[in-house]
């Protein structure tokens, strides 16, 4: 089993200025284009787009920003932010967890969306999102993520 | 019990998944047997077959996006909701459900598109626009016809042909707009009934297109294939229920009724072209009705009040009465216009993606599409509104004057450039006044709000 997450796609204590929804997007483009090579502005033009048809801030302080992109392997990227973001969260709740999903326009076997159905599918569950909270190491929240993960396709 | 459900989202990566989690996790815990089919980008997994169909007591369709196969669900109890209350309160969606859950009765491929929100609204607006959307390329045709015979009846045989044409655009005018409002209120069974009815009813009548009371007959074939659609039948004969029993009842029934009330509304109708006429003849009445239709088009502009202007001047073309349409296609060019030529000088908008391209603007004015202002709405939208409002009535008023006409149902230089009108140089010039008028407004309305239009 591949690995889904990588250790250099965890990004700790991310600090924003204002705390708005536009510039933590920003800021989660910008951290996944310096470490994967993408086009910072269109990445970021694909989450907002995707947030204009509903937000993905779906309570319990968590979100999952998600857009694709004309790549070959799909980035999935971790992001807790030093203060939380306003992100017109379902519930209401402000943002301090970030899941941010780039899939490629052509999923051939559909192996990405596996993974982010998996991922959708755990932060509905009480206990994952509870022992997921108290991790703050980035190789641990790793660790854990892909645990989690494997132990869903398995 | 067993409740089955349908989730899907418009990206299919993640809400289609988070509510099926939520359904199945709450629904187990409530001590329900749960079976719900993820309709992702590209994958149905956990697919509903025929037995869990059967056997089930409810149906959840948890959806922001038109599901696929909804037809299954024929006969059963199903809730329809978009997904976001799925996630805020599951509990509540299971609790109500008895209470909320209806028949789902026909597959009603139409109005899908729209939210069951709507629908429980009760579906008139929706169902006359769905009529008139159908009606539109219709009267393109027709429309563009009828302006262009004058140019070509020197060579005879094609103006044969073209009269030939328009005699049998015409005659499908009826039929479609009928056919297409009761459609949208019950799907196929009502396709039939209705555009046969509304066929038998225009022949009852000599001269004019009765609008109203084709409209009318839409609503009532719609609303009757409905009820009887929703009668207690054995369900063995269901396949049969949309093609053979309704069809025949409903058009008979509709057929019959509106033998009996054709000339009351043919009465009605008459009075109806008598007042349109009398706005247009008169030279104060038809400025101030071209007033209020250029209030009525751009008060709430891509809005429904914008819609019942349009309407009207469609209607008005249906009775060969093409000063209406006129008016109506002046004016709805404007707004965008005026707003696209502002911006060069006072209401600028970022280029970016919440606004879209500033040229925007300009396509939409120029085909007659007033959504184009919207955005231009976001800068000050006191002195931009009340600007475009007495802007477009002042287009109004002197398209009555000048007489200009539109034969087809569009807009914007566009329409007079097709050769639908009746004075090309005229059409424009009205609009250029209404343009230089919404702008003048603007310098007038910034001035008084003591605010300026600039940023």
């Amino acid at each position: 089993m591949k690995k889904m997450i990588n250790e250099e796609l965890v990004f700790c204590q991310v600090e924003l200025r204002k705390g708005t929804k536009k510039e933590a997007i920003q800021k989660i483009s910008e951290l996944i284009s310096e470490s994967c090579g993408f086009n910072k502005k269109k990445l970021a033009k694909g989450f907002l787009q995707r947030e204009k048809l509903s937000t993905t801030g779906f309570g319990s302080g968590f979100a999952i920003p998600h857009t694709k992109a004309d790549i070959s392997r799909g980035v999935i990227a971790f992001f807790r932010f030093e203060q939380p973001v306003e992100w017109e969260s379902m519930d209401g709740s402000l943002v301090e967890n970030a899941v941010a999903l780039v899939m490629p326009e052509n999923d051939g076997d559909n192996e990405h969306l596996k993974v982010i159905s998996s991922l959708a599918r755990l932060l509905m569950r009480k206990e994952f999102v509870e022992s997921f909270s108290q991790l703050s190491a980035s190789d641990e929240i790793c660790h854990f993520l892909n645990e989690e993960l494997e132990g869903m396709n398995a | 019990m067993k409740i089955i459900g349908v989730t899907k989202c418009p990206n299919g990566l993640a809400h289609t998944y988070m509510s099926a989690e939520k359904l199945e996790s709450v629904g187990k815990e409530l001590g329900y047997e749960i079976k719900i089919e993820t309709q992702g980008a590209g994958v149905v997994e956990n697919q509903l077959n025929e037995i869990d169909i059967e056997t089930a007591d409810f149906v959840i369709i948890a959806a922001d996006a038109v599901i696929d196969g909804k037809e299954r669900f024929i006969g059963k109890k199903i809730l329809e909701t978009p997904i976001a209350p799925v996630l805020q309160n599951t509990e509540k969606i299971f609790s109500e459900l008895p209470q909320q859950a209806v028949e789902f009765k026909c597959s009603n491929e139409n109005s899908q598109q729209e939210t069951n929100r709507e629908e429980r609204l009760g579906s008139f607006g929706p169902s006359l626009l769905n009529g008139f959307t159908h009606l539109l390329p219709f009267l393109v045709i027709g429309g563009l016809c009828i302006s262009w015979f004058p140019y070509i009846t020197q060579h005879l045989f094609i103006s044969e042909q073209l009269n030939f044409i328009i005699i049998q655009v015409f005659r499908l005018l009826s039929p479609v707009l009928a056919g297409f409002i009761a459609y949208s209120i019950t799907g196929r069974a009502s396709l039939a009934p209705a555009m046969i009815s509304s066929q038998i009813f225009e022949s009852s009548i000599d001269g004019e297109n009765n609008v109203l009371g084709i409209i009318l007959v839409g609503f009532f074939a719609g609303y009757l294939t409905k009820s009887l659609s929703s009668c207690k039948l054995p369900k063995s004969i269901y396949p049969i229920l949309p093609i053979v029993v309704i069809p025949i009842l409903a058009t008979f029934i509709t057929v019959g009724v509106f033998a009996f009330l054709s000339e009351y509304l043919n009465q009605i109708f008459e009075w109806f072209v008598l007042i349109l006429t009398i706005c247009q003849t008169n030279v104060v009445l038809s400025l101030l009705f071209g007033a209020a239709l250029g209030i009525i088009l751009s008060i709430d502009i891509g809005g429904k009040i914008n819609k019942v202007g349009y309407i009207l001047g469609v209607i008005s073309l249906l009775t060969h009465d093409f000063q209406v349409m006129g008016a109506v296609a002046c004016i709805i060019g404007v707004p965008s216009l005026a707003c696209y030529f502002a911006s060069f000088w006072s209401i600028d908008i970022p280029n970016d993606i919440r606004y879209g391209k500033k040229r925007d603007a300009l396509f939409n004015g120029l085909l007659g599409i007033s959504e184009g202002a919207i955005p231009y709405l976001d800068k000050n939208r006191k002195v931009v509104l009340y600007s475009i409002i007495c802007g477009s009535a002042v287009t109004g008023a002197v398209s009555m004057l000048l007489k200009v006409t539109i034969s087809i149902p569009n807009g914007g230089p566009v329409a007079g450039l097709l050769g639908a009108s009746n004075n090309v140089l005229l059409y424009l010039l009205t609009i250029l006044i209404g343009i230089i008028a919404v702008n003048a407004f603007l310098i007038l309305f910034g001035k008084l709000f003591n605010k300026g239009v600039q940023n």
